[in-house]
């Protein structure tokens, strides 16, 4: 088997994979406006890391994993009664939970002994997309001796898929006006909740797979990417995916081939590199959409035709709008 | 699309509510209660902070603290009247530079009678199309809201509370922040509508356009202080109450719209009306 097929190939379908899982779901963070809470269950998911660990005894994917979405899930649940009862903001909260989380997860990484398994720090922030390689084995296909956390990112793909395609209207709804959805009952709860436990399952298998770094990249960035351009949810969220595939494929290559292409001493991280190219993209993402509006003379929506009055624009960016926690008068 | 059904079945019935945001600030509104009838148009006026919003939110279960007392729509809980009733919010709480077009808003009303899983087919468009041709925007029903002016936003607001079928409309402040030219055509469509049997309940600045338009005007500080017909709620002392001023001045500037208003440097309570606005709202009152 040659080293495209045995190394580069099942890091660039991980890395897909995790883009598809978390890039997804970041539209809906994104467009809710809490993409914060991408870092905090990526933060969060420590302490279950090693609990996994110390229950089990062993550093089994499935331990992990596990550890892993029970933390992430308790970080939000908590994070939703912080807000409630002390009617700070859902960032703020979140804030506060993922902090505590992660020293809470440090704390039993130093005190129960098990630092003397390899949780390294560069692992966790840079993740070790490199070394999901295919064994050679001769009496076995490709195709059966993918790694385990292939197989871990292809469900999360497939859920948040799923998730976002049957609960489409509902979550949309709910991003835009939480208020009128919860009056309506056109939103249940139960969407929202199912959108949440699929997020922090995307966010715990990439973790896995590919660092935290590029967790929080692949749910910020490809919305971010799309967002200048997006005329509609749906737009947005294929948009932020074909955009953001290229970018991430390119960028492994760049990484694995940094001695040729930017006289590295060595190959670079894939998941930095990644995580930079995509971060690289927003602004850049932002200035085309600037040049290309003006360009149409300002007319940024494109197809409104001149029938619709000079006042059109005058009233878009109210500076309150975002704070949706603001007490009323 | 006249509704005389039910219409012996008040629309909100309220009972000794109290509601708040809990913890310190405790209770905001205390032991409010007014029954609306069917088909009428209804404004909350009060001084700021007096908790026109905080009711409003209250009623519908937005608020983080329990509430206490009853609010029965149409006779039943909330959760039986659901489809029945809209929440028009403040444009101020929506993020308008979410992709979407302004008959993608509308559509969000039919998202209930669609039902989850499914998706909001051709009759479900024509019918958010078609709330939208009563509000008036048919010609920007494809621009995205972002492009839309501050009242074609708040007649967004509105058509997806049609599109809903709603037949009892809350509305958070309405009319803040819009010009005359777009209240009066907003206070134009609602009028439509209550005329048509539906409900409007409407958090309120605008003393003179409630004067001008409403059936009934409740006065809330922190209680009901006042409710009932607007020439009598909106009496100079029961504002002077209301509002901690003397505002028997300015309620002769309601009546007599060519008077200048003397209370526009008080910060608490000025009715932020202008004399052509008012004008407005009585020529569109006339119109009935």
């Amino acid at each position: 088997m040659n080293a495209f097929l045995s190394i580069d190939l099942p890091a660039v379908l991980a890395a897909t994979l995790a883009l598809v899982a978390c890039g997804t779901l970041g539209n809906w963070l994104v467009l809710r406006k809490e993409a914060l809470a991408a870092d905090a269950i990526a933060h969060a998911v420590l302490p279950g890391l090693v609990a996994g660990y110390l229950v089990t005894g062993t550093r089994s994917p499935w331990a992990m994993l596990g550890g892993a979405a029970c933390a992430g899930l308790a970080a939000i649940l908590l994070a939703r009664v912080v807000t409630r009862a002390t009617k700070t903001g859902a960032s703020t909260a979140l804030g506060i939970v993922f902090t505590a989380f992660f020293a809470l997860g440090v704390l039993l990484l130093e005190t129960q002994g098990a630092r003397q398994v390899d949780l390294d720090p560069s692992c966790v922030l840079f993740g070790s997309l490199e070394t999901i390689f295919v064994a050679s084995r001769a009496d076995a296909s490709w195709f059966t001796t993918l790694p385990t956390s292939i197989w871990t990112l292809a469900a999360a793909a497939a859920i948040a898929i799923a998730t976002t395609v049957f609960t489409f209207k509902e979550l949309a709804i709910r991003a835009f006006d939480p208020a009128f959805s919860k009056v309506s009952g056109a939103s249940p709860r139960w969407t929202d909740d199912l959108r949440l436990i699929a997020t922090t399952f995307a966010i715990v298998a990439a973790f896995e797979a590919v660092g935290s770094v590029l967790v929080i990249a692949l749910v910020a960035c490809p919305a971010l990417i799309a967002a200048p351009f997006a005329r509609s949810v749906r737009g947005q969220i294929v948009t932020s995916l074909l955009v953001s595939l290229p970018i991430v494929i390119v960028a492994y290559f760049a990484a694995a081939q940094a001695e040729r292409v930017f006289h590295a001493p060595h190959a670079l991280n894939a998941s930095g590199m990644i995580a930079a190219f995509l971060a690289a993209a927003v602004p850049i993402a932002h200035l085309v959409h600037r040049v290309v509006s003006r360009d149409n003379g300002g007319n940024m929506g494109g197809n409104m035709g001149g029938s619709m009055g000079r006042n059109m624009r005058e009233n878009a960016r109210d500076p309150k709008s975002h704070d949706l926690n603001r007490r009323p008068a | 699309m006249n509704r005389t059904r039910d219409s012996a079945v008040s629309p909100l019935v309220v009972e000794h509510f109290s509601c708040g945001y809990g913890g310190d600030a405790a209770v905001v509104v205390r032991d409010a209660s007014f029954t609306l009838a069917s088909g009428t148009m209804n404004a909350i006026v009060g001084p700021n902070g007096g908790g026109k919003s905080t009711l409003l939110k209250g009623l519908l279960g937005l608020l983080p603290a329990t509430p206490t007392g009853s609010a029965r729509f149409f006779g039943g809980s909330l959760d039986a009247a659901r489809a029945r009733v809209a929440f028009v919010p403040q444009r101020a709480e929506i993020d308008w530079n979410f992709p979407a077009s302004a008959l993608d808003v509308a559509a969000m009303g039919l998202a209930r009678k669609a039902g989850v899983f499914r998706r909001i087919g051709r009759g479900g468009r024509d019918a958010a199309m078609r709330a939208l041709e009563t509000v008036a925007l048919a010609d920007v029903a494809h621009a995205q809201i972002g492009a839309l002016s501050g009242g074609q936003q708040q007649r967004v607001l509105v058509a997806r509370a049609l599109a809903a079928d709603a037949e009892l409309l809350l509305l958070d402040e309405p009319f803040a922040n819009a010009d005359s030219a777009a209240s009066a055509r907003l206070l134009a469509t609602l009028q439509q509508l209550a005329r048509n049997g539906r409900t409007i309940l409407a958090v309120h600045h605008d003393l003179a356009a409630v004067h001008a338009a409403f059936d009934r005007a409740i006065v809330i500080a922190g209680r009901v202080v006042a409710d009932g017909p607007p020439s009598a709620s909106l009496s100079g002392s029961v504002l002077a109450a209301a509002y901690g001023i003397d505002l028997t001045t300015a309620a002769t500037t309601l009546t007599t719209p060519t008077t200048t208003s003397t209370t526009s440097t008080t910060s608490t309570a000025s009715p932020r009306s202008t004399d052509s606005q008012a004008q407005a709202h009585r020529s569109t009152a006339a119109q009935q």
